[in-house]
């Protein structure tokens, strides 16, 4: 019983933590739901799938780079010392973190996925289940908005969760950054070499299935990238549930330990 | 916390509710397919009618495929518009009546053919066509016909037949023929007599014939364009859907606000302020 209602008490003061923050920082948040919905409602009405996912891709950047702006704050409290002006006032540093995590993390997430939820669900809610052709003859698709919006969750948490947690660690700013990059634009690159060089030593110069060579590369990148693995994903492919289910389930896992693992060291080792 | 979250679900709803204003009174362009090319006929056959008269059949692939690969989506009416351009009869002669038919038939019921057969056989083909004809149309006039596609089009083949009846006395250039490449015919030869040594079993002739009828096929496909047309449609579920959204918004916030006066007195501030200026 006292468990659970010390877990409450903590979940209340990291909520009001996070509405905290949120009521200085969120400016930039609706500024880029703004823009999603705009893209989406728009671009759904008009139908014009064909450049949602694209500028999509963008916006998801763009987000991270705000997140990254947001959490860099909570680097420059605990570099500068205002955090422990937060702590004597009676929070724990694992609710002081959490509300962090809570404003930065969740509330982001949660504006771009009704951004692209609702204004879907209103004008058309088949985008949401079902895969999207782009060309009459069925040549280019676009995924179910709902899977997108998975991916895209979980791309999210976990380049932020990665990024924030390294610089906490470390208490640098710049290396939150330089994961990003890394992680949203060089990475995907890169893995493009990686899956080419692997399928050609897998099946050699002589044959050359490109459902096989998309399906090794999109299993790459979901390591660090869900939303490019499913853009690149065969949905032609026989087995697809069971691949589609991997290239989520493998950057899920790898967040979820990331998180674990963090918010394990905050209640630990972390020194204000 | 929470009227940040009504308000992460307010902002995508208003831009929602924004873009099907816009829509509504700028609508999107009808978008539109092409479902019937030149050479898309794969069953073409000429016979002569106990009355004398020369009958031309044809019947063009099936597009089931191209309609159902464009993804329909709600809000939208697609509609399948067949028009007859008018002007086909001033390239071919001689025409007692023309039929267009949208026909909807089982798979693997017709197979590829081209030549002429025997009023019997030919019979049974056009009473085939007729049976399974979902509508059809009149040439004399440039007229539209819908078809709900959602109802209608699902599992079978879906192809357009025309039936051209000519007189008697048709020769190959009044049924649109520009040349023959057999020395003993003329474009003034009759299409009956043609058709009737083609049908005994005269090789050459059967060859001819079949060239004839890929000449036809190019004077008269281009008069006759099937599209699929969308046009934007509102309906009922959007505004029942948008209402959804709101109430849950307005559930969240009522809450909200019961629970915490406080973190609304900006509400309170505006509604003082407009009330001050009005006084």
């Amino acid at each position: 019983m006292s468990f659970t209602r010390n877990f409450q008490r903590s979940l209340k003061r990291a909520v009001f933590h996070a509405s905290h923050v949120l009521s200085i920082k969120a400016k930039a948040l609706y500024i880029t739901t703004i823009l999603i919905s705009l893209l989406l409602s728009f671009g759904i009405m008009y139908r014009a799938y064909s450049i949602i996912l694209p500028i999509l891709f963008i916006i998801v950047i763009g987000l991270e780079f705000i997140i990254i702006a947001i959490s860099g704050t909570l680097i420059d409290e605990l570099k500068e010392g205002i955090a422990q002006m937060y702590l004597s006032a009676g929070i724990s540093r694992f609710e002081y973190i959490s509300g962090w995590l809570f404003a930065s993390l969740f509330y982001p997430i949660l504006t771009v996925v009704s951004a692209i939820i609702i204004p879907a669900f209103i004008i058309s809610p088949e985008t949401l289940v079902r895969e999207i052709t782009i060309s009459p003859y069925g040549s280019s698709s676009m995924p179910p908005l709902l899977l997108f919006s998975t991916a895209l969750i979980i791309q999210i948490a976990e380049h932020v969760a990665i990024a924030i947690s390294i610089a906490i660690y470390t208490k640098r700013k710049g290396l939150a950054w330089f994961i990003l990059v890394l992680f949203s634009l060089i990475l995907p690159f890169i893995s493009f070499l990686i899956a080419s060089l692997i399928y050609f030593m897998m099946m050699g110069p002589r044959y050359i299935n490109p459902m096989d060579q998309q399906l090794i590369y999109s299993l790459i990148t979901s390591i660090f990238s869900p939303l490019i693995a499913l853009s690149s994903f065969p949905f032609n492919h026989p087995q697809k549930n069971i691949f589609l289910s991997l290239i989520l389930l493998i950057p899920l896992i790898v967040t979820l330990a990331i998180i674990i693992v963090f918010l394990l060291y905050v209640k630990k080792g972390l020194e204000v | 916390m929470l009227k940040y979250i009504s308000l992460a679900l307010l902002v995508p709803l208003l831009v929602s509710l924004l873009a099907v204003i816009v829509s509504y009174f700028n609508p999107p362009p009808t978008e539109s397919i092409n479902i019937y090319e030149v050479n898309d006929l794969t069953y073409q056959i000429f016979t002569v009618t106990p009355n004398g008269e020369v009958v031309y059949l044809a019947i063009s692939r099936d597009f089931s495929q191209r309609i159902l690969g464009f993804t329909p989506t709600s809000g939208y009416r697609y509609e399948l518009s067949i028009i007859v351009d008018p002007e086909i009869i001033s390239y071919i002669r001689k025409v007692e009546d023309i039929k267009i038919y949208l026909i909807k038939v089982p798979q693997g019921t017709l197979l590829s053919y081209h030549g002429a057969i025997e009023w019997e056989n030919a019979r049974r083909i056009i009473d085939m066509v007729k049976y399974s004809s979902i509508s059809s149309l009149s040439f004399t006039e440039n007229r539209f016909e819908y078809f709900n596609l959602t109802s209608q089009l699902m599992g079978d083949e879906l192809r357009i037949a025309y039936i051209i009846t000519f007189r008697g006395d048709v020769s190959l250039s009044d049924i649109g023929a520009v040349y023959v490449y057999m020395r003993n015919l003329t474009l003034q030869t009759p299409v009956r007599w043609l058709v009737e040594k083609a049908i005994t079993g005269n090789y050459t002739i059967q060859m001819q014939v079949n060239d004839i009828l890929f000449q036809i096929e190019r004077r008269t496909s281009r008069f006759i364009r099937a599209r699929l047309i969308s046009t934007l449609a509102p309906d009922i579920y959007t505004i029942a859907r948008i209402a959804f959204i709101a109430t849950i918004i307005a559930l969240i916030t009522v809450n909200d606000y019961f629970r915490n006066p406080d973190e609304y007195r900006f509400l309170r501030k505006i509604f003082r302020s407009r009330k001050t200026r009005r006084s």
